[in-house]
């Protein structure tokens, strides 16, 4: 299967699906990367990460909420899934017990 | 929103999307770049929103995005088995369908093929003698006040002191002929024989020839004779290989003796030196003439020579050798030398006394786009009526899509189909192919035959032309087809309007206007030949034959001529050097000018005995006829034409045209005008009236004899006899002057003949393929018809109806055509000094003539439509 490893950007892609709650499509999460970050998201490069995360199983997605100036074309509602929750928890308490484990020294002197 | 409204992202890039995106993708990725757009569009404005949209979408070419090819196994025998099936079956059910259009695919095919084959003949010219990439011919030219003539022969002593000069020639060969209706001995079989060569034995070293007897060393040693397979046969019959004494046997020609020393294959029908017979060139023919060009000379450079470095290396030559200058300075001409590829020589070398008829590169370009044409309007055809016979199968594919057929399923199951339909055709059109060749040759009067299927690269040539006519035929409709929409299938609402019908209909366009240009054409061109032909010469063309007379007779000629006016019906007898042809016999003169100065010059001359004038009509504007009693008259006077006058501005002067002064160097005659004779078109009418010099001769061939009387077939016959008496019992050789005169456009004539045969097939095609296409047509709007007319329409109408789009598309296709056509005409026509003027009614014809084609074919369809009975195509509603 494929590798189920989170990737820095996926990271980051599926925290905003989680700011987003209910809202969560390419368009708003690229706009809100680029709020949170300041740096430019390309709008493709959130597509194709959503997609990757949807083949591992980390986000389910529906279609729903058209509108005129979408030519009535359906969005695509991302939600964090079960397993989603789980990976984005490990990235966690791995991140939290390496920073635990930084002796306190090391940032005095920098 | 309302500015969202009015401005779209670019269409094109929206469905390069649609193309490339996997469709459970596509929808939202569609929907998001649309609201991007939006965004944009108001934040930065259009250009900004537009670049990026197209940005965007180059941006999703990623492989995740793409369309997934089908998971379903990918060779399918079954499936094709069954394609072939339903292919069967659909071919079987409408027979008409299948004949029309295999039909005209494959008339199409064989006729491009025979055209095709036309040109690779004329373009493999003289390429199977071995390092024919090597071989250029030594030709020369003349600069005579201004008249710049070239030459195909050169004088022989040229050839020699080249071949000493210059170190790239490998070889060198030259060859002349020998004198026209050689007398040719062997044992007791006698007979005139036309085109032997005297030649260098070097000549198979250069022109690479195929010995069946002997070989390359055959010429080497004196009185040698080479024959050709054909010549052999004539002379020792045709077992004259089992003869023991073959080589070394005595043949005697013109009185002396030559042993064979080889027999060579019959040349190829493609190659422009065609010898019967080469016999040694030493001790026969003389070496050391600077002055007389008759030596056709051929080399073969060195591999490393460079072609460009040897015609400098020549230039030089000529500039500098003695004898060359010399003789410039005795014509006061500018003389120079030139090498041709012998590849070249064929096609774009039309020189003064060329080997043989060359051919002609505007017959090339003229076939190859009538090759195009017929290519085309098959294609046409082909398309027309495989999309309009697809009608009645939309529910079938739609049937099939609902049951999970992928549209490159139903693209293959149409391929198969027409991959079917064009193998059909391509065995017919072999087969047409073959037939069409003999009829060919005879109109072209050309030597086309099958072994040019034998040759690797023809069939290859051919096969691929088929090939890709049925693709670019079978591809669209299969494409077109496998876009149906089973739900409008099903919903009864498929279309046959708009869009399908503009593109069906431009092809028609397309095909009717090859159509109208090709009628246009031949028009025209039959139109300018009637008028040549009735052309007023100035001289009387009818009833007059020439006999030609075979070397070594010609002292028979004063008693033929006796013995021939004196024959009933004979009104008149001459001797004249001139046999009409598309080139005059040009030759070096040194002419008194207007203020009295001798210049040479380059113009046409011919010499007669003293009837001939007579025996044309010709008549005299100033001055007097030759006495033939006149010692003076025979050595020292000349005539000349109207059109010699003003080009040597004697016109102007007081003192006029008689007693000027002429030398004619080349056949050592100085002497002044004695007479001025009326313009008479003698030579092509492709050019006005040429200057030319008349001389007194009586030893001249042909001989012209004028028949009056009005059964020209008994007087024919008293001639003939008389001849046989006269000749040795040698049988007659003659002409029709008039013929010989019509000989002169052969070349047009052809033209004719092949233009009005393509014009008829290419016609033949597009009729072929309407009455195909209004059988649809019809079968279509048969519920429509049957409306109307329970409503009142009456046949008339409903016929109308019917016919109201093609003649509408028929028009439009002439009004495109003739303007087209007569610029071509135009053109053409320029190469005439005499030409036709285009009559009003010529732009009409063409368009009556499609009209009424096209009607025709149509009528059948549309009478039979209009006269069904209401009943049977409504009652089932």
């Amino acid at each position: 299967m494929k590798g189920t490893n989170l990737g820095e950007f996926e990271e980051l892609v599926l925290l905003t699906v989680g700011i987003l709650n209910n809202e969560a499509y390419s368009i708003s999460i690229a706009n809100e990367i680029s709020r949170i970050t300041k740096r430019k998201v390309s709008f493709a490069v959130v597509h194709s990460a959503l997609n990757r995360l949807e083949e591992k199983g980390y986000v389910d997605s529906k279609l729903g909420g058209a509108t005129t100036e979408r030519g009535g074309r359906s969005k695509r509602m991302f939600t964090i899934s079960r397993s989603g929750k789980k990976a984005l928890l490990v990235a966690k308490e791995q991140r939290d017990e390496l920073w635990s484990l930084i002796p306190k020294v090391v940032f005095k002197n920098i | 929103m309302q500015k969202t409204a009015q401005h779209q992202p670019p269409a094109w890039a929206e469905r390069f999307l649609e193309w490339y995106c996997a469709p459970e993708l596509l929808e939202d990725l569609l929907g998001d770049l649309h609201e991007l757009y939006g965004m944009r569009l108001r934040g930065k404005g259009v250009f900004y929103a537009r670049t990026h949209f197209i940005l965007d979408v180059f941006l999703f070419l990623k492989p995740y995005v793409f369309r997934r090819r089908s998971q379903l196994p990918r060779r399918n025998l079954n499936l094709f088995r069954h394609y072939l099936k339903t292919g069967f079956r659909n071919v079987n059910r409408d027979k008409q369908y299948l004949s029309i259009n295999t039909l005209g695919l494959a008339l199409g095919m064989a006729s491009a093929l025979v055209l095709i084959a036309y040109i690779y003949n004329e373009l493999s010219f003289d390429r199977h003698f071995k390092n024919s990439d090597r071989i250029y011919r030594i030709s020369c030219s003349t600069l005579i006040d201004h008249t710049y003539t070239e030459f195909a022969p050169i004088p022989p002593a040229i050839g020699l002191a080249l071949k000493e000069e210059l170190p790239e020639i490998e070889s060198l060969a030259r060859f002349q002929y020998l004198s026209s209706s050689a007398s040719m001995k062997y044992k007791d079989n006698f007979f005139f024989q036309d085109g032997m060569f005297l030649a260098d034995s070097t000549i198979f070293r250069v022109l690479s020839y195929e010995f069946l007897v002997g070989n390359e060393k055959a010429l080497q040693g004196p009185d040698r004779i080479v024959l050709t397979h054909s010549l052999a046969v004539k002379i020792f019959g045709e077992d004259y290989l089992d003869q023991k004494d073959l080589l070394n046997a005595a043949i005697q020609i013109q009185g002396r003796d030559f042993a064979v020393a080889g027999v060579i294959k019959d040349p190829a029908n493609n190659t422009h030196v065609q010898p019967v017979a080469f016999i040694g060139w030493h001790g026969y023919a003389e070496d050391n003439i600077w002055n007389d060009s008759h030596a056709y000379t051929y080399i073969l450079l060195r591999k490393d020579a460079d072609p460009v470095n040897v015609q400098d290396k020549m230039n030089m030559f000529t500039a500098e050798n003695d004898n060359i200058r010399k003789v410039a300075t005795d014509f006061g001409a500018e003389v120079k030398v030139f090498i041709q590829p012998l590849k070249d020589l064929h096609l774009y070398s039309s020189k003064m006394y060329e080997l043989s008829s060359i051919g002609n590169v505007n017959y090339i370009y003229a076939f190859a786009v009538i090759a195009l044409f017929f290519l085309f309007s098959s294609a046409i055809n082909y398309t027309n009526l495989a999309i309009a016979a697809s009608s009645h199968r939309y529910k079938e594919i739609g049937v099939r899509k609902v049951m999970g057929a992928l549209r490159d399923q139903i693209q293959k199951q149409f391929i198969t189909e027409s991959a079917l339909m064009t193998f059909f055709s391509a065995l017919l059109g072999l087969f047409l192919f073959y037939l069409l060749i003999p009829r060919f040759n005879q109109l072209m009067d050309y030597q086309l035959d099958m072994s040019l299927l034998l040759n690797a690269k023809f069939p290859l040539i051919a096969i691929s032309v088929i090939v890709l006519l049925s693709t670019f035929s079978g591809f669209y409709p299969a494409f077109y087809l496998s876009m149906v929409n089973p739900i409008l299938v099903f919903k009864n609402n498929i279309s046959t309007g708009g869009q399908k019908m503009r593109f069906r209909k431009t092809l028609l366009l397309a095909q009717f206007t090859i159509s109208a240009i090709m009628i246009i054409a031949v028009l025209a061109v039959t139109q300018q030949m009637n008028f040549l032909r009735n052309k007023e010469l100035g001289f009387n063309k009818e009833n007059i034959i020439m006999i030609s007379f075979p070397g070594g007779m010609m002292k028979h000629l004063p008693v033929l001529k006796e013995e021939l006016s004196k024959l009933p019906g004979v009104s008149a007898v001459a001797a004249c050097s001139y046999t009409p042809g598309p080139a005059s016999p040009l030759d070096e003169h040194l002419v008194e000018r207007a203020n009295g100065e001798m210049k040479s010059t380059t113009i046409a001359r011919i010499f007669f005995d003293k009837d001939y004038i007579k025996l044309l009509g010709l008549k005299f504007v100033e001055g007097r006829d030759f006495d033939p009693d006149s010692e003076s008259d025979n050595k020292y006077a000349f005539l000349v034409n109207e059109a010699a006058v003003k080009a040597f501005g004697w016109d102007k002067t007081a003192q006029g045209a008689i007693g000027r002064v002429i030398d004619a160097m080349n056949y050592g005659k100085k002497g002044e005008v004695i007479g001025v004779v009326k313009d008479v078109n003698l030579f092509s009418l492709k050019h006005q009236v040429e200057p030319l010099i008349m001389n007194l001769s009586t030893h001249e061939a042909p001989l012209y004899v004028k028949m009056n009387g009005s059964n020209i077939m008994s007087i024919m016959s008293s001639v003939e006899k008389t001849y046989k008496k006269v000749m040795e019992n040698t049988t007659m050789d003659y002409h029709f002057l008039d013929d010989r005169f019509d000989k002169i456009y052969d070349a047009d004539r052809k033209m004719n003949a092949a233009l009005m045969s393509g014009a008829q097939i290419l016609i033949f095609i597009s009729c072929l393929g309407l009455f195909g296409l209004s059988a649809f047509m019809v079968t279509q709007r048969t519920k429509e018809i049957g409306v109307r007319k329970v409503l009142g329409a009456s046949i008339f109408e409903i016929m109308s109806l019917l016919s109201k789009d093609y003649i509408r598309l028929i028009v439009i296709a002439n009004l495109i055509a003739i303007p087209l056509g007569y610029l071509f005409i135009t053109m053409w026509l320029e190469s005439y000094a005499y030409r036709v003027e285009l009559q009003w009614w010529l732009m009409f014809t063409p368009l009556a003539a499609t009209l009424l084609l096209s009607l025709a074919s149509i009528s059948y369809q549309v009478i039979k439509a209009s006269r069904t009975n209401p009943v049977n195509v409504l009652k089932y509603e």
